[in-house]
């Protein structure tokens, strides 16, 4: 178990360090020259050089490479080119907006799909396991930012059940600040919720053939026994997997979504940056998405070894 | 219900699966403490017979017919009383222990769990009962606690955890459906004690399903031979086998029994292939973080020679090496030390065999249905050594090679232009018989190569090895773990033990005439098919 | 289920394709061209789908924009497949060797960074277009179908026949293209026309915040993007464009399942 751990663990590292190079490597050495980038085409020389000094460009690459990556180890991610206020603070106030929307809709998802995929299975074949796969094939095929769109049109406008965007912070209380993230919670969900509703049902139909539940059901355990107590376990394996991948893409679903229901989160921070062309903001937020995908993917793996014993090794 | 009730009753029993008739009016009787014997090969409906008892049929499936067990008439009973006589008064076993158990559940909550079901005790009590069920079917305590995983068990031992389950609860009659084909001879041998003292321990009565004529004339007291379908003969035990009533029974004895005929051939002076002091190994995973990395090693220091036109047997059970020396001496496993010769000449260890010494040696193997590519068919599957001339020959030779190589292995020019999913078990052994001898090699390795198969389609498929050898003067090297099957092929035998020969005679001594410890505990283990009457053996 | 999507999905393919095809050499009006004064006008037999808010067809503009999403979700997919299915084939081939674990910690990097990242990251440097939507979408892909073809062929080596084969001489490449690919080229088929849909998603994703196809080139994302501020007042603009997407998407993975069952009874018939 703990070679586990420790492999695991090197992996996370090991990713860290290439994702930051990558990112580092398209945002300050391709542009060639980000000063002159970033002050647009007709700006003037002194600007420029004034500007590569307060950078530090003058320093060589693999010493702003360092001094980078020190930086974000000690929460100093440089200052804003445009807003001219340290890039920690405005990620900061962000990312209580982005992540919390993605961890609520993983969990709607979550909560939707895994009894609607087992519901699915159980009934095989039949009218409710139709039903379900119609409903998800429809779910898969549904951009979320459109069936944003829809949803603020007919619970906010046309219901008002909703407001139709904007956030009123976490001081304006815990309640208030969760329903304006509900609309979007819902719209980012519904396309994972219906992909991990048929992994699920897969994953459980392909456990409910194997050897060891004809056994269970020769103990005496009746078909619904043996679905809870042997195939679910054994069901989720797979299903974590998706889980790990959904946590990447609901994340740059928030993103994407931040825009219809204007949300104070990272996407928004981070598009007017790239209009704006402010590579520094890029380079700290997009560090820090890649930081929660590969540390959701580390949590992940962890978890497929308390699921599985068989991934502790053998004593 | 009296004493002269049988405890089990089947009566005129119909089963159809999605139209598909599988069973047709099948009527057995099992006595109080008695065992039946369900032989029958593949497709017989012996295992859906069974699973027609314990109501765990798949879906579709359609019954007619009555089976009566302990005075109540199971078919039509409904769901909940059914569970309650799983598990409790009927036990089942089945053939495949390695995906038999829950992966991620130990083993003490499993056997716990069947206990728990039909008692009203806590789970720390059911617990307490299966870790002593555990130690009865010979897995005690200490060595296996309640903790283990079964990915921590061998074959035998998942097997003794899945009868200890089957009976935790003393149930009044055990099915044991093929438990032993997937292992061992002496793994084998120390499951069928167990079965037999538990059923004489606790006047249990066991149904025992298997292919093997062998293995039920020990254990049974009455026989039923089943064949698609149909009962086709029944009786006690010794009088089915002395009698040989049926025809299809005797078919089943003779072909069991077979010995095909081979002529003795003259040994040569200098051997085909030797083996000197060969070692492979194979890397173990890291168990600790820092640790050396450990090696085990497969095949250590063996020696062996084969000449041209002998058959040679290498016995052995899983895990001794024997595979792995196949491989290696087909260069498709690496080799660690040692050298290996083909008519004199060195062969390269490092499994770059050059194309002439490969056209010398070709290889069939145990799995009819994964020695194919199924998306080719037959014409290119049979001829795909041919890659290994140095002129390949013309479209037209080529044609008639195919046509004539399958001929010789009793299939027909229609047939290469089939896939290979249109063709038995048997048949396609053929087909693999047909691809290793096309390009005319002078040793074939057969890696249990009849194994997998019924024991009538295994006395063909003996017939025509042993006439091939014959006729193209052929080498064998036979890999088995079955003794009788190597005892009626092959000239000598080595026998194999954690990666050495430990024995090696001419084929009759070492059966009748056995040295070494492990030789006797083998012979000793093995089934033997009793004799009978209406047709004598030799033995 | 079986058979009964593979014909709807077909044809619901076929449309899209068709229509994107067809605007190549002809669409119903310009849709460059601006016509403020025909502007939110209802279907009619001018305007089959209405206009938009610059007066210009929509339906036109829906045939155009097929052909961006199209366009970018087969190259993408091209790309992911040349790239990521010999990596996986030689990954397989070497299992166990640096070669395999190098191919795949290279891949769990890049699933660290999803598509939307990646086409920031080019985005930021390069300026928003097409072709940073199909280069994103495409590096994307590499390391599903590396994954998906490694998993495959793994599973296939361990069959007794590809030992035949060694036994016949052929070397691990040779082997890699007579025996493992055709064995696996029903998933990477099905696996092919899930990741096309998705690209078709993320495409629409990328161009609805403005890192896609720029204007004048019409595509759905934007179309979608533009309709925002109008939803209250002209919804038709918001669920036109959005249900073209669903339809594609949703012909495509009808279409795959239907291709998975449509080809794998006749591969099962061997047991």
């Amino acid at each position: 178990m703990l070679h586990y751990i420790f492999k695991r663990t090197l992996i996370l590292l090991a990713t860290l360090i290439v994702a930051s190079l990558v990112v580092f490597v398209s945002l300050e050495i391709v542009p060639g020259d980000p000063a002159s980038y970033m002050l647009g085409l007709n700006a003037q020389e002194d600007t420029i050089a004034a500007l590569r000094a307060e950078l530090g460009l003058d320093k060589s690459k693999v010493a702003r490479y360092f001094s980078w990556v020190g930086g974000l180890f000690t929460g100093d991610f440089g200052t804003s080119y445009t807003y001219r206020t340290p890039v920690a603070d405005m990620v900061r106030d962000r990312m209580w907006v982005s992540l919390p929307l993605a961890i609520y809709a993983l969990a709607l998802s979550t909560l939707i799909a895994f009894p609607a995929g087992v519901y699915a299975a159980s009934r095989r074949g039949g009218a409710g396991d139709t039903t379900v796969m119609g409903l998800t094939q429809l779910g898969v095929a549904v951009p979320n930012f459109w069936f944003a769109m829809l949803l603020v049109l007919l619970f906010a406008i046309k219901l008002r059940w909703f407001s139709a965007g904007g956030f009123p912070g976490w001081d304006a209380g815990f309640f208030q600040a969760m329903k304006s993230l509900t609309l979007p919670a819902i719209a980012l969900a519904l396309p994972q919720a219906s992909i991990l509703t048929r992994v699920m049902r897969s994953s459980l139909l392909d456990v409910l053939n194997e050897d060891f539940m004809r056994t269970a059901r020769a103990k005496g355990l009746s078909r619904r026994q043996a679905l809870w107590k042997h195939a679910l376990r054994n069901a989720m394996i797979p299903v974590l997997t998706i889980m790990g991948l959904q946590f990447s893409f609901l994340l740059a679903g928030a993103i994407i979504i931040e825009n219809v229901f204007y949300l104070p989160g990272l996407g928004r921070l981070i598009f007017q940056s790239i209009a704006s062309r402010d590579l520094i903001v890029v380079e700290s937020v997009v560090m820090l998405l890649v930081l929660a995908v590969v540390l959701v993917t580390f949590v992940v793996d962890l978890a497929y070894a308390w699921v599985d014993p068989r991934l502790r090794g053998t004593r | 219900m009296n004493a002269n009730t049988p405890l089990l009753e089947i009566n005129n029993l119909n089963l159809s699966i999605h139209g598909t008739s599988i069973l047709g009016d099948v009527s057995l009787q099992v006595e109080v403490g008695s065992v039946l014997g369900i032989i029958g090969e593949s497709g017989s409906g012996k295992s859906m017979t069974a699973l027609s008892i314990m109501q765990l049929l798949p879906l579709g499936s359609e019954v007619t017919g009555t089976i009566r067990f302990n005075g109540q008439l199971l078919t039509g009973m409904d769901e909940s009383a059914l569970c309650d006589i799983r598990g409790n008064d009927i036990g089942m076993v089945f053939q495949e222990p390695m995906t038999a158990l829950n992966p991620v559940q130990n083993i003490g909550e499993q056997v716990a769990e069947c206990i728990a079901l039909h008692k009203p005790i806590t789970s720390k009590q059911a617990l307490i009962e299966a870790a002593a069920v555990l130690e009865k079917v010979g897995l005690p305590n200490d060595e296996f606690p309640l903790s283990r995983y079964p990915h921590e068990l061998s074959g035998g031992q998942r097997q003794r955890v899945v009868i200890a389950i089957a009976v935790a609860l003393e149930p009044k009659l055990l099915i044991a459906d093929e438990p032993t084909t997937a292992l061992d001879v002496t793994t084998q041998a120390e499951i069928l004690e167990l079965l037999k003292s538990l059923v004489e321990g606790s006047n249990m009565a066991m149904i025992l399903i298997t292919h093997d004529l062998a293995v039920v004339s020990e254990v049974a007291d009455h026989i039923v031979i089943m064949r698609n379908g149909k009962v086709l003969d029944r009786g006690p035990t010794d009088a089915v086998f002395n009698e040989l009533a049926h025809p299809y029974t005797r078919a089943l004895y003779e072909a069991s029994s077979h010995t095909p005929q081979r002529n003795t051939t003259h040994r040569p002076d200098v051997p085909l292939v030797r083996l000197d002091k060969l070692v492979c190994e194979y890397p173990l995973p890291r168990k600790s973080l820092f640790g050396a990395r450990r090696w085990f090693r497969a095949v250590s220091e063996v020696s062996l020679s084969v000449y041209a036109g002998e058959s040679v047997g290498l016995v052995g059970e899983s895990g001794c090496g024997k595979s792995t020396l196949a491989k290696a001496l087909l260069g498709l496993s690496p080799v660690q030390g040692g050298s290996i010769e083909l008519r004199g000449k060195p062969i390269h260890t490092d499994m770059v065999l050059s194309r002439q010494i490969r056209r010398e040696m070709q290889v069939v193997f145990q799995d009819p249905y994964s020695s194919f590519n199924p998306r080719h068919r037959v014409a290119r599957l049979v001829s795909e050594p041919l890659f290994l001339l140095d002129n390949p020959p013309s479209r037209d030779e080529r044609s008639s090679l195919i046509r004539s190589t399958l001929k010789s292995v009793g299939l027909s020019e229609e047939d290469s232009n089939k896939y290979i999913h249109e063709f038995s078990g048997g048949q396609r052994q053929r087909i693999a018989i047909a691809r290793a001898l096309i390009i005319k090699p002078a040793l074939i390795v057969l890696d249990e190569a009849v194994s997998a198969l019924d024991v009538s389609v295994r006395a063909q498929v003996l017939d025509l090895l042993a006439s091939l050898a014959d006729t193209h003067k052929l080498a064998y090297l036979f890999i088995s773990h079955d003794l009788s099957v190597v005892r009626s092929i092959t000239d000598r035998v080595l026998v194999m033990k954690d990666g050495q020969i430990v024995e090696r005679r001419d084929t009759e001594s070492l059966f009748t005439k056995p040295q070494h410890e492990y030789t006797k505990k083998l012979l000793a283990a093995a089934p033997q098919l009793p004799q009978s009457a209406a047709l004598p053996i030799q033995t | 289920m079986k058979l009964r999507s593979l014909v709807p999905g077909a044809v619901l393919v076929l449309l899209f394709f068709s229509a994107a095809l067809i605007s190549y050499v002809w669409t119903p009006f310009d849709v460059t061209l601006i016509d403020i004064k025909s502007r939110f006008q209802s279907p009619d037999t001018t305007h089959w789908l209405g206009t938009d808010h610059f007066g210009r067809d929509l339906l036109s503009m829906l045939m155009v924009g097929a052909r961006t999403s199209i366009f970018v979700a087969i190259v993408a997919v091209g790309i992911g497949m040349l790239v990521g299915v010999p990596l996986g084939l030689a990954a397989a081939a070497n299992s166990g060797n640096l070669l395999d674990e190098a191919i795949m910690r290279t891949n769990d990097m890049v699933f660290a960074f999803p598509a939307l990242l990646i086409a920031i990251l080019i985005t930021a440097s390069y300026g928003p277009g097409a072709l940073n939507a199909i280069i994103a979408i495409g590096i994307f892909n590499i390391p599903v179908f590396a994954r998906l073809s490694r998993a495959a062929a793994l599973s296939i080596w361990k069959r007794d026949f590809v030992l035949a084969a060694r036994a016949a001489g052929k070397n691990a490449v040779r082997i890699s293209f007579e025996h493992i690919l055709p064995n696996i080229t029903n998933l990477l088929i099905v696996q092919g026309t899930i990741q096309f849909s998705l690209g078709i998603l993320a495409e629409a994703g990328l161009s609805f915040v403005g890192l896609g196809a720029q204007p004048p080139i019409p595509s759905w994302g934007r179309m979608l993007a533009d309709s925002q501020t109008l939803i209250m007042l002209e919804p038709q603009l918001a669920l036109i464009p959005g249900l073209a997407i669903v339809l594609t998407v949703l012909g495509l993975n009808l279409l795959g399942d239907g291709l998975r069952d449509w080809l794998d009874p006749r591969l099962r018939r061997e047991r």
